[in-house]
């Protein structure tokens, strides 16, 4: 009771901090917490005329999710296995650039090559997606003109949905990657040169320097980022997977991701008691990836840990 | 001492041609732009284009009122977002740090939820759109929730670089929490400061998703929803090229812009950025090394 009168009393005492966190905390209940209350539309047969005030149906949307069974598989694979693709390759692409950066002796050039790398993570997609598809196009496309030229067949990229992981890939790297470097670097930079020295004075070289001392201190950071990077695992960037394929409905098959999908629906205004269904289950398995990589965190390197 | 030998510079060409594949798209941007419509439609897109033009850019300050619009929208958008949400969240941040402020834990635990479990994009359109009613409105494009990640950012930043000392001196000289707040600390946690509004300013000027769902209004249309909009309409074009009558046909060809011209009206959007890059990435480097190690 004593504990609890002193946290008011507290409270009072510093109300000017309260008012200034009170903007904040305006716009985290009207942009965060009262959108929360909307997952309640997974349980509500929905028409627009009620809106919030539809009436329950139980478990019908995800019996529907369920049933068109094809689509939701579909896209909770090239969800997930984007995701895990672009992880691994992204984490391996981000190290190594980081490392080969790290060992070049022209600082300068080093510098002005990372500013390069990673100008590509301030570019939209939008901007991205005009670029693809001049690379792409069928006709006068850059990349058919160099396949013409060697005596191959145009390719029409839009219509040709196995040809878009390895797309994605690439476009997600060429953005990603020199952005994702700089935090690996930053470690790099700190590591004590004493290190180094004394493996040299032992006789290591080059090689074995980069696997005992570099590789060692790059791997806890790189654990830590891929283990929260995993609460994201059921989102995907719309303007990899909306803009840049120009939501082509014939590469559904490999690129429609969840999030492109309820942006689909939105704009199209079908179908919101399946859709519902989708971001609460969407909402759910991340929420449930986030407490489980929180708990590893805690356990190995309780510092990075978000709660 | 490390020697400069010959893997010294194969890797110094390694990195030069990514660094250089890291800017050819832009490159190219730019070369198509300059590029003549003509030269495009023989030979298709290029960086050797057989003739170059500036008439793609003649056409672009000839589009002319939408532009202008959308980019003033644009620039407003960033400006007015980023100055908000910096004030709101710097606040926000600041009062998380007080570590003699005891109701700090509870703000803790109400923004580690947001980042735990959100509505989804439905629920945040149905909401929006039924509830606030900020379909067509500026506020949709510049008011957003709090971002967990920023604030985390400033308040790290804050308890890391101004001391108890310094906030508890200002505090005996008299100065309220405002002044402490805004003559103290803000000076001391400029390089926070601008490493996230760099990261929430490009934020804003790339957004696109939120004016493609909520703006139909031609004078509320940022830059990236009237880039979105030219491109479908090149599109439709493609898919209708056959069912078209020819006067039709020319009509719509007519009111798009040629293919160096989107370029054109593209890289005029790109252009701040590409401008104001080189001035703000000294920053935020900090703001991505604070940002992830302390989670």
């Amino acid at each position: 009771m004593k504990n609890f009168v002193g946290f008011w009393k507290n409270t009072w005492k510093n109300r000017s901090l309260m008012v200034m966190a009170l903007p904040a905390l305006i716009l985290m209940i009207m942009f965060s917490y009262v959108p929360m209350y909307g997952v309640v539309l997974a349980f509500k047969k929905f028409n627009y005329m009620q809106g919030f005030n539809s009436p329950w149906c139980g478990l019908d949307n995800f019996k529907f999710m369920f049933l068109v069974g094809d689509t939701f598989w579909q896209m909770t694979r090239n969800t997930v296995g984007y995701f895990l693709l672009f992880t691994i390759v992204g984490t391996v692409g981000k190290v190594m650039l980081a490392i080969a950066l790290n060992e070049m002796v022209f600082k300068r050039a080093a510098k002005f090559f990372q500013s390069c790398m990673v100008l590509p993570h301030f570019i939209s997609y939008i901007a991205i997606s005009f670029v693809v598809y001049a690379l792409l196009k069928t006709n006068g496309g850059l990349v058919n003109q160099w396949i013409m030229a060697l005596g191959g067949e145009g390719i029409n990229f839009y219509a040709e949905a196995e040809r878009w992981p390895l797309i994605l890939l690439i476009v997600n790297t060429w953005k990603n990657i020199g952005y994702g470097s700089v935090l690996y670097l930053s470690v790099l930079v700190g590591i004590d040169p004493g290190l180094y020295e004394a493996a040299e004075l032992d006789g290591a070289n080059a090689w074995q320097r980069m696997i005992h001392i570099t590789i060692p201190m790059l791997v806890p950071m790189i654990v830590i980022t891929t283990l929260l990077g995993l609460g994201s695992i059921m989102q995907s960037d719309t303007g990899l997977f909306y803009q840049v394929t120009k939501n082509s409905g014939a590469l559904y098959s490999t690129t429609q991701v969840l999030d492109s999908y309820v942006l689909n629906a939105i704009t199209s205004g079908s179908n919101f008691g399946t859709t519902a269904a989708v971001t609460f289950y969407q909402s759910i398995v991340g929420t449930f990836m986030i407490v489980m990589t929180n708990l590893f965190v805690r356990k190995i390197s309780p510092d990075n840990a978000i709660f | 001492m490390r020697k400069t030998g010959i893997g010294q510079w194969l890797l110094t060409i390694l990195m030069g041609a990514i660094a250089l594949f890291c800017l050819l798209p832009m490159i190219l941007i730019v070369v198509v732009s300059f590029s003549s419509e003509e030269s495009i439609i023989k030979n298709g897109y290029s960086f050797f284009p057989s003739a170059w033009s500036l008439d793609a850019w003649k056409y672009v300050l000839g589009y002319g009122k939408q532009m202008v619009v959308s980019y003033g929208v644009t620039i407003f958008v960033t400006v007015a977002g980023t100055l908000l949400d910096l004030t709101v969240e710097g606040m926000f941040a600041y009062t998380l740090s007080r570590s003699t402020f005891r109701m700090r834990r509870v703000f803790s635990t109400l923004i580690l939820i947001t980042m735990l479990f959100s509505g989804g994009q439905l629920a945040s359109y149905m909401v929006n759109t039924t509830i606030y009613h900020l379909k067509d409105t500026y506020w949709i494009l510049i008011l957003n929730g709090v971002s967990a990640m920023h604030v985390i950012i400033m308040r790290t930043y804050i308890q890391g670089t101004v001391s108890e000392a310094l906030i508890e001196s200002a505090k005996m000289d008299g100065a309220s929490e405002f002044r402490t707040l805004f003559q103290v600390v803000v000076p001391c946690m400029t390089p926070a400061l601008a490493s996230v509004g760099f990261m929430k300013a490009i934020g804003y000027w790339n957004s696109w998703q939120k004016a493609y769902l909520y703006i139909d209004d031609p004078n509320k249309t940022p830059l990236s929803l009237l880039l979105m909009r030219v491109e479908k309409n090149i599109q439709f074009l493609l898919e209708n090229e056959d069912v078209m009558s020819a006067e039709m046909y020319a009509a719509v060809a007519g009111s798009i812009p040629g293919e160096s011209a989107r370029m054109a009206i593209l890289l005029a959007a790109l252009g701040p950025i590409l401008i104001a890059y080189p001035f703000f990435q000294k920053y935020f480097v900090k703001g991505i090394t604070i940002g992830s190690v302390k989670g």
